[in-house]
């Protein structure tokens, strides 16, 4: 492991693939088809953004990719392994090791200070002591004057610092951030796509569901989507 | 950053939650452990008055015993005298003295200076038979109250049976099919009859009494008793019979003496009716007490299960609002990987702790019950066992952890896709 917090774990030429994937919804006015025949493949080192209006199936497939939300056909395959196939706890495992989650709300947990939000993935390794990567991390975003804050203390920028602090506290291969910049102001927004693309140039895989210009600006590929379909960039 | 650690900031950041959990549980615990003294206290207390009772019992039965002693004393006792050499167990077994001693005895009574006799009634009895009468019959020869020479003269208790006349008992009486005035033959000589007992039960239905002198006579025992009864007899010390025969043997060296066993079985009654109208009194007691006990018992073993049942319901509602309220750190906590068992463990782990505060507080309660001086318990906390105190410690918790058991097992199972989605 390295001491730089924007480094994923390296990893050999481990591409993430999402092959033909669709997935259908009931809604009440009938069936929602969120995601149709999408074909992705993403390769370490590569920041890819994934834009489109809202509803038009950007979270879905990140949830997808991110082994969350199970498609209903086609396959997501990470490093030979496809998580749909494996027991829920498995996944759960699976996902803890290979993938950060930087959700659109954050959903910090209200009670738990910065440096203990920044750690709550180490819940699922116990035994594991991350609180020096923690600590590095919250330096790497200039949240160290926060450590013991509660997320409702926090500007908009710094939890979503705090988000991604969270998303990469075990380096995962894959980083799926879910509209990462959408109430930051330009300066904020700078410094998370910074941190992404710097992420994926270390030779992590990262997908940034977006609307922002900004977004689009920082990503290494970008993919527009509407309604369920992605299109080649 | 450990589950526990999790479970513990969740705690005080909802305080309030918690608090209504644990509090939950301390009033089923407390109900518990709170009846299982309160029974055992009032068992304890029923003991109490029932061997209060009994000692009271006690102390009136010998203050009862000293009443009936005194007024014995104040009453007189009756006694038998009997010649020199008479075998007492003869006597009891026949019903009278076979060996006699000189009429003049009585008379040596009378002159003497004894105080602790009143009235003397020499007699001579002897079983005779009496054709005419069906057989064998007691002959009692008497001749009335003797007065003591250096009393006053009172009024007889006994009259002579008057020569020629005989007093017959009232099986006797219904053998002859004669009545008073009436003439019968007795030894061969015609007898008026002067008066017929009424039933009494005893030997003395078939007795007939006549003038000493003439029984004397027909029996061939001139100036001969075989008996002299003294009633009346009177006392300064407990040792009554030791302190008459003293007196007696002083003046009539030789002779011996016996308690009519009357008074004695008087006494006895006395006692018996006494003493069985207290275990009577103690028995209700007990009853009363006892159906005061099923009461409660009955209350408590419907009222104790519904308030731990409501205690249950309440914690599983909790839990179930607690899920609700976490639901989007449940979605996150599976997102980066928590198992379901660690999900699990989070709600069960609350509850689990919930139960154990409000178990604590609810037994120390408890335990301050016996020092509510309305409750009488008199400081005795020792009425709870330790086996009870640890099943109830410990049994609580588990079953509160029991009722987070299904919302919490909803909750690990859900997918947090539902809410992240939506995002």
């Amino acid at each position: 492991m390295t001491d730089d917090p924007a480094v994923p774990t390296p990893a050999r030429s481990r591409n993430l693939r999402l092959t033909e994937i669709g997935k259908t919804f009931s809604g009440p006015d009938g069936p929602v088809r969120a995601l149709q025949h999408v074909h992705l493949e993403v390769e370490p080192g590569e920041c890819v953004a994934i834009c489109g209006r809202n509803g038009c199936g950007k979270t879905t497939l990140l949830l997808s990719a991110g082994g969350l939300l199970q498609p209903d056909s086609g396959s997501v395959r990470f490093a030979g392994t496809d998580p749909y196939s494996l027991p829920p706890n498995e996944r759960a495992a699976w996902r803890s090791r290979h993938v950060g989650f930087v959700f659109q709300q954050l959903h910090l947990i209200p009670y738990l200070n910065v440096l203990e939000n920044v750690l709550t993935p180490s819940l699922a390794h116990p035994g594991e002591d991350r609180s020096d990567r923690a600590n590095a991390l919250l330096r790497f975003f200039q949240l160290e004057h926060r450590i013991h804050h509660l997320p409702g203390a926090l500007s908009s920028g710094e939890r979503q610092r705090v988000g991604l602090a969270r998303a990469t506290l075990h380096q995962p291969r894959i980083l799926l951030a879910d509209e990462p910049t959408g109430n930051l102001d330009d300066d904020a927004s700078a410094a998370v796509l910074s941190f992404c693309r710097s992420y994926a140039g270390q030779g992590g895989i990262v997908i940034i569901a977006t609307h922002d210009p900004q977004a689009r600006a920082a990503a290494t590929r970008v993919l527009p989507m509407d309604r369920g379909r992605l299109s080649p960039s | 950053m450990t589950l526990r650690h999790l479970i513990v900031q969740e705690i005080r950041h909802r305080p309030g939650i918690f608090a209504l959990g644990a509090g939950l549980t301390l009033l089923a615990t407390l109900a518990m452990a709170g009846s299982l003294l309160l029974l055992r206290g009032y068992d304890r207390e029923t003991e109490r008055l029932a061997a209060a009772a009994s000692a009271e019992t006690a102390i009136r039965m010998q203050e009862l015993e000293d009443r009936i002693r005194v007024s014995m004393k104040g009453l007189g006792f009756n006694i038998h005298i009997f010649p020199e050499g008479q075998d007492l167990a003869e006597v009891y077994e026949r019903g009278f003295a076979v060996k006699t001693m000189p009429e003049e005895y009585v008379d040596r009574l009378a002159g003497s200076d004894i105080v602790t006799v009143n009235h003397l009634l020499p007699s001579l009895t002897r079983r005779v038979n009496w054709e005419q009468a069906g057989g064998s019959v007691l002959l009692v020869g008497i001749r009335g109250e003797v007065p003591l020479r250096h009393r006053h003269p009172l009024a007889p208790l006994l009259e002579a049976v008057p020569a020629g006349h005989l007093v017959l008992g009232h099986s006797l009486h219904q053998r002859l099919g004669a009545g008073p005035g009436e003439t019968t033959q007795f030894f061969g000589r015609a007898f008026t009859i002067h008066q017929i007992h009424e039933e009494r039960g005893s030997a003395d239905d078939l007795t007939v009494w006549m003038n000493l002198s003439e029984a004397q006579e027909l029996l061939g025992m001139p100036g001969r008793i075989s008996a002299i009864l003294a009633l009346e007899c009177n006392c300064e010390s407990a040792d009554r019979i030791g302190e008459v025969r003293a007196e007696l043997l002083r003046i009539l060296p030789g002779t011996q003496i016996i308690e009519k066993q009357s008074q004695a079985l008087a006494r006895a009654e006395a006692r018996l009716t006494a003493k069985t109208a207290a275990e009577a009194q103690l028995e209700a007691l007990r009853d009363e007490r006892a159906r005061q006990r099923a009461a409660w018992t009955g209350f408590a073993s419907v009222s104790i299960p519904l308030l731990a049942l409501l205690a249950l319901g309440g914690i599983g509602l909790l839990t179930v609002l607690n899920v609700r309220a976490r639901w989007p750190e449940i979605a996150v906590l599976r997102a980066v990987g928590l198992s379901s068992r660690s999900l699990l463990t989070l709600f069960v782990g609350k509850a689990l702790i919930a139960g154990l505060v409000g178990s604590l507080l609810g037994i120390l309660l408890a335990l301050l019950l016996p020092w509510a001086p309305w409750l009488n318990l008199n400081d005795n906390f020792r009425l709870l066992h330790p086996g009870e105190l640890a099943a109830i410690l410990f049994g609580a918790p588990l079953l509160a952890a029991l009722a987070a058991l299904p919302p919490a097992f909803i909750a690990a199972q859900q997918d947090p896709c539902n809410l992240l989605r939506h995002d």
